[in-house]
This record gives C-alpha cells, structure tokens and sequence, in this order.
C-alpha cells in the first residue's frame, strides 16, 4: 500500500522526457508495470509536503502536450504532474530551457528546496551549459537511465510496505 | 444556470472521503458501490456534473493498460 513520504527533491519535466523518453520507454517495454506515468501518479499522489504538486511542469509545456498527444486527457496528465500557471513572469519566456530553469530555482524557495530538471540525454547538455543554471547548487538535471532511476527510487519510497 | 462537467484523476481514497462528507447523486446507483469497494490507493477518473446539483457521471479504473494504452495513442 503506498504510503505517504516527504521526498528530498521536487521534479520538473520538460517536454521531450514526456514525448521523447516517456513515450518511447512505454513503447519499448509495454509489459513494465507499473508505466512511468503510473509510478509518476503515485509520487504525485503521496508527497507529503506537495500532495499533487510535487511533479512539476511548466503551464505551456502541459498544454503542448495536450495539443501534440490527443489522446491524453487533461485529468490523466494533471494527475501525475502539475501545471504552474500561477507563474506569469516566468511562463512569458519562450524558450523552453531557460524557462524550466527558472521554474526550478523557483520552486527552491520552498520545501525540499532542491529541484531536479529531468530531461532527455540530447537535451541535458542545453541546460547544464546554459547561463541561468551555471552556478546554482539547488538544482540539477538528470536523463535517461539516470532519470528513470531517480522516479524508480522514489516509487519504491512510497510503495515500501 | 449551465453544468459544468469536472473530470479528476484521484486515488479512490480522495473519493471516498468526498462521497461521505457531502450529498452527490450519481447517475447510476453502482458508481457508489464500484467508489467504496476499490482499494484507497488505487485511482480512479470520476466525471461529476457540478450545476444546481452534483451528480457522478462516470467512474472508470486507471490501471497500466489503461495507462499505456493512453500515452501510446489510443
């Protein structure tokens, strides 16, 4: 039964992680359960101090999502990650990699106050090298393997039985 | 006054407690026997129409299938 944890990290989502490396993980291993997005739901769902806001995605990266996979309904997406749309200053820069960044340093100035960028491996390199993370010790990017163990190990925090 | 259709994904624990606490018809009475028995952390996709009165119209399972067969396109 999944229980409740304060977990050491927030997560924030780009675009690609969900089109490119969700997508074709899920593809790639149907038999996998629970899928990411379920175990993604659960962390969700169980985050002691961000009862379903713990995921976090930029407002118009969820809603390209929902433009570009038409069969995800809203509802399903919003339950494994929430939108900031209360953020208007940081949801007007249009690009994506600078726009994540800030959000993430955002998101530091409350509990756990460490953030974790989690992308894909051609996208990692664009935000480590970008000026707005240079320098900053509370977040960090992850991808790939390395993203999918981080998810993994929170699941299983919140799965313990 | 126009409904408006709120569509939620939750674990059925959430439900629950919303079910017990205020007065919600559902459209088909065993939506509220399917909501009592599923496990408290399993999730569910409830439909509700909120207007002169709440009422549950829909309550469905998402389980792995459910789910992959959602981000693989249907």
């Amino acid at each position: 039964m999944p229980i409740k944890r304060v977990f050491p990290i927030r997560l924030i989502f780009d675009y690609d992680f969900y089109a490119k490396f969700m997508v074709n993980h899920t593809k790639d291993n149907p038999q996998e359960k629970p899928s990411i997005l379920t175990k993604l739901m659960y962390i969700n769902a169980n985050s002691m101090q961000h009862p379903r806001r713990h995921n976090v995605m930029s407002q118009k990266t969820f809603d390209k999502i929902l433009n570009n996979h038409t069969t995800m309904y809203k509802s399903l997406l919003r339950s494994s990650f929430y939108p900031r749309e209360n953020v208007t200053e940081i949801e007007l820069i249009d690009d994506e990699i600078e726009r994540n960044i800030k959000h993430a340093i955002d998101l530091t100035s409350e509990d756990p106050r460490q953030t974790i960028i989690l992308t894909t491996p051609e996208k990692e390199e664009t935000y480590s090298t970008n000026p707005h993370y240079i320098g900053i010790k509370e977040i960090d990017v992850r991808s790939g393997n390395e993203a999918l163990e981080l998810i993994n190990s929170f699941w299983t925090d919140c799965s313990e039985r | 006054m126009v409904d408006t259709i709120i569509d939620v994904v939750d674990v059925a624990k959430t439900f629950k407690d919303t079910i017990s606490r205020t007065t919600v018809a559902f459209k088909d009475p065993s939506f509220r026997s399917k909501i009592n028995d599923t496990d408290d952390n399993a999730f569910l996709r409830v439909k509700k129409k909120i207007g002169s009165a709440t009422t549950i119209i829909s309550v469905d399972d998402i389980n792995d299938d459910y789910v992959n067969k959602i981000v693989l396109g249907g």
